[in-house]
């Protein structure tokens, strides 16, 4: 049995504010191990965003967390907070949705990543060097040039790639890009996700790539997992999960998707929105907007099990082995 | 870089066009109160032919625009008139009078930009803690005190309680006397160092301790407030978390990404008190019996000693819009999207 990298066990997030108790995440749990790209899917707001920040532990201070993290034998979550800025940039470091607001508009991107590297590797002599050595790694031919400019000089691809170069400054073992291709056109979309792909094969660096896009996931992901309502409802290979779908959600996600659909008919959609997660529906989180539900739904909480070696679903009413 | 360059001569067009407009006001204006310049200029017990001599040597005979073409061609000149009181030119009243008030305004000012900065990035990083509290609390009262009380009780506590610091002047009497200070540039500080005169140079730190710092208090109070909510509006930004996520280190976020991007507005408001102290400090400099130009400001007008007026009221100006000028520049400088607008 392989060792996972890092294990996410039973993570509970909540967040207290003058309203109430918004219960963001339950129960969520999920492994990346090393050398993987593991796809986070699921509909804007389902928490997806909020996990990688717990991993990272940059979580708002109203935010209440229960669960383990455990990476590299440790867990993240007893960790004070001067622990934890070590393990960031050095071993775990991110990379965030909209790449014109992650750099800073007052200096030169050059300027930031050679701080990021001095941050990260304290003992290092060659900064510049080092800094327009991964500038070239990155697809930059004129690294000079782009290491003199100003982040408002470049282009959001050009800008998202200096992202990850300096999210690549300490050489982490995992990356969570946190839809890093969401605010990008399709071309330079794709030269993010073969880049992403590249450093996952030159470095080994494990990805932890959220997005809601499920082209992307079939593209890179090896293994992934969905979504719903701060519940993960089905988790597995790709393969699996795209043609052995178990999860009635999954299933409406991948229905609603354009490709391979005929053009003189609307796509079909999964009705209705997200439970208000101040006060979250008993039983499964998903059965108003679900086709199978029955009266077990109502009132139970689904318990993820294994329905192979490797592939889990959280349903009482799961789908038979041959669908689409 | 060409068009920074032509954004800074259309600046300094403009400034001169202020400039011109400022003078021209102040010029009809003092004219148009009621007052008799030559009766000022010769005193009560002159006679009719000394005063009839009087109107013809100020030009009072003539026409008013005539008067203020002469005005103006004397300016280019570099004569700024003849003051009504004390017959001295008023352009060498003014360059004794600027430094001293320039002396302890440049120290108040220095004094607010750091103490400013440290106590608003302090509170932002403690943001609703009692250090906060406690720091927002001395920053309202530092905008909200009167200056002209906070100077007596400075007074009462560090000179009448304390004996500790002089009352007022400039200098004590004994450095007058057996240490006196060759004046070169006016700035007593300066002066005494460049003489080699350290007893003196003591004597005048000691003396500009309490001006300054009630002068600072305004400031201060500013400059906390403006970087505190800048402060924190910036550690929201995305850009700082992305450098938290990615390991940078904490000083590095804190005092280069964060403290660089909530420092503009501060300077900016700096800026404008700093302007506004070279003829505005005259409460400060009348109790601390400061020799300075808001002194010399308030005793031209309740004299209405015009070309007095007009003579600081350009040099008040020039300063505004120099400050000004040099913001923008600094701004530009600080921000490198202003320099690619």
């Amino acid at each position: 049995m392989k060792k996972p990298l890092i294990e996410v066990k039973e993570l509970n997030l909540k967040f207290v504010s003058f309203e109430g108790i918004a219960h963001i995440l339950d129960n969520v749990s999920f492994k990346i191990y090393g050398r993987e790209i593991f796809g986070l899917v699921g509909e804007t707001g389902c928490g997806k965003s909020v996990t990688a920040l717990s991993i990272i532990r940059l979580l708002p201070k109203n935010s209440i967390i229960e669960g383990s993290i455990i990476f590299d034998e440790k867990n993240l979550l007893d960790f004070p907070e001067r622990e934890m800025a070590k393990i960031r940039g050095r071993q775990i470091s991110m990379i965030l949705q909209d790449p014109t607001s992650s750099l800073n508009p007052m200096f030169k991107v050059g300027e930031q990543l050679c701080d990021a590297i001095k941050s990260n590797q304290p003992n290092r002599k060659d900064v510049k060097d080092y800094a327009l050595e991964l500038l070239k790694v990155l697809g930059f031919r004129e690294s000079k040039r782009v290491f003199n400019s100003f982040p408002n000089e470049l282009s959001g691809g050009m800008q998202q790639r200096i992202a990850i170069a300096i999210a690549l400054s300490g050489e982490p073992k995992l990356l969570i890009a946190d839809e890093p291709t969401t605010a990008l056109d399709v071309l330079t979309q794709a030269q993010i996700v073969a880049l992403l792909k590249d450093i996952r094969d030159k470095y080994g660096t494990s990805i932890l790539l959220i997005t809601h896009n499920l082209g992307l996931v079939a593209e890179v992901c090896d293994r992934v997992g969905v979504m719903y309502s701060g519940q993960i409802v089905e988790t597995g290979p790709t393969e699996e999960i795209f043609y052995n779908t178990r999860h009635p959600y999954t299933l409406g996600l991948l229905q609603a998707l354009p490709y391979n659909k005929p053009k003189d008919k609307p796509l079909p959609v999964i009705l209705g929105n997200l439970p208000n997660p101040f006060n979250p529906p008993k039983g499964c989180r998903f059965k108003e907007r679900c086709s199978r539900a029955t009266k077990e739904c109502e009132n139970l909480k689904p318990k993820p099990y294994l329905i192979s070696q490797e592939h889990s679903v959280a349903c009482f009413n799961p789908l038979g082995d041959i669908i689409c | 870089m060409a068009s920074f360059k032509s954004y800074l001569v259309r600046r300094i067009v403009l400034a001169l066009l202020v400039l011109y407009f400022v003078i021209t006001i102040t010029f009809i204006l003092s004219h148009v109160v009621p007052s008799d310049p030559a009766e000022l200029y010769v005193g009560p017990k002159a006679t009719k032919e000394q005063r009839e001599k009087a109107i013809i040597e100020l030009g009072l005979d003539k026409p008013l625009y005539v008067q203020y073409i002469n005005y103006i061609f004397g300016l280019l000149k570099g004569d700024l008139g003849t003051s009504l009181r004390a017959h001295t030119p008023v352009l060498h009243d003014i360059l004794v009078y600027l430094p001293a008030t320039l002396e302890i305004v440049v120290i108040a000012n220095i004094i607010a930009l750091f103490i400013g900065i440290l106590f608003g990035t302090f509170s932002a990083l403690k943001k609703d803690h009692l250090e906060d509290h406690l720091i927002r609390f001395i920053s309202v009262g530092g905008v909200s005190i009167p200056s002209f009380w906070f100077a007596l009780l400075t007074q009462l506590i560090f000179f009448g309680i304390l004996g500790i610091l002089p009352l007022d002047g400039r200098l004590s009497t004994e450095t007058q006397l057996f240490n006196p200070i060759k004046t070169i540039t006016g700035f007593y500080t300066v002066d005494s160092l460049l003489n080699g005169n350290f007893p003196a140079f003591l004597d005048c730190l000691r003396h500009l301790i309490l001006p300054a710092t009630v002068l600072a208090t305004y400031p201060i109070g500013l400059v906390t407030r403006m970087v505190r909510s800048m402060m924190v509006e910036v550690l929201n930004e995305n850009y700082i978390r992305f450098a938290k996520a990615n390991g940078f280190r904490e000083n590095l976020i804190y005092y280069k990404y964060a403290l660089r991007n909530a420092l503009t507005p501060a300077l900016m408001a700096l800026g404008l008190s700093f302007a506004y102290s070279i003829t505005g400090a005259f409460l400060v400099e009348v109790i601390f019996s400061w020799p300075g130009l808001g002194t010399y400001t308030v005793n031209a007008i309740l004299e209405n000693d015009y070309p007095s007026i007009l003579g600081v009221t350009i040099v008040g100006t020039i300063f505004y819009v120099a400050i000004n000028l040099l913001l923008d520049i600094l701004q530009a400088y600080i921000d490198p999207r202003v320099r690619l607008q």
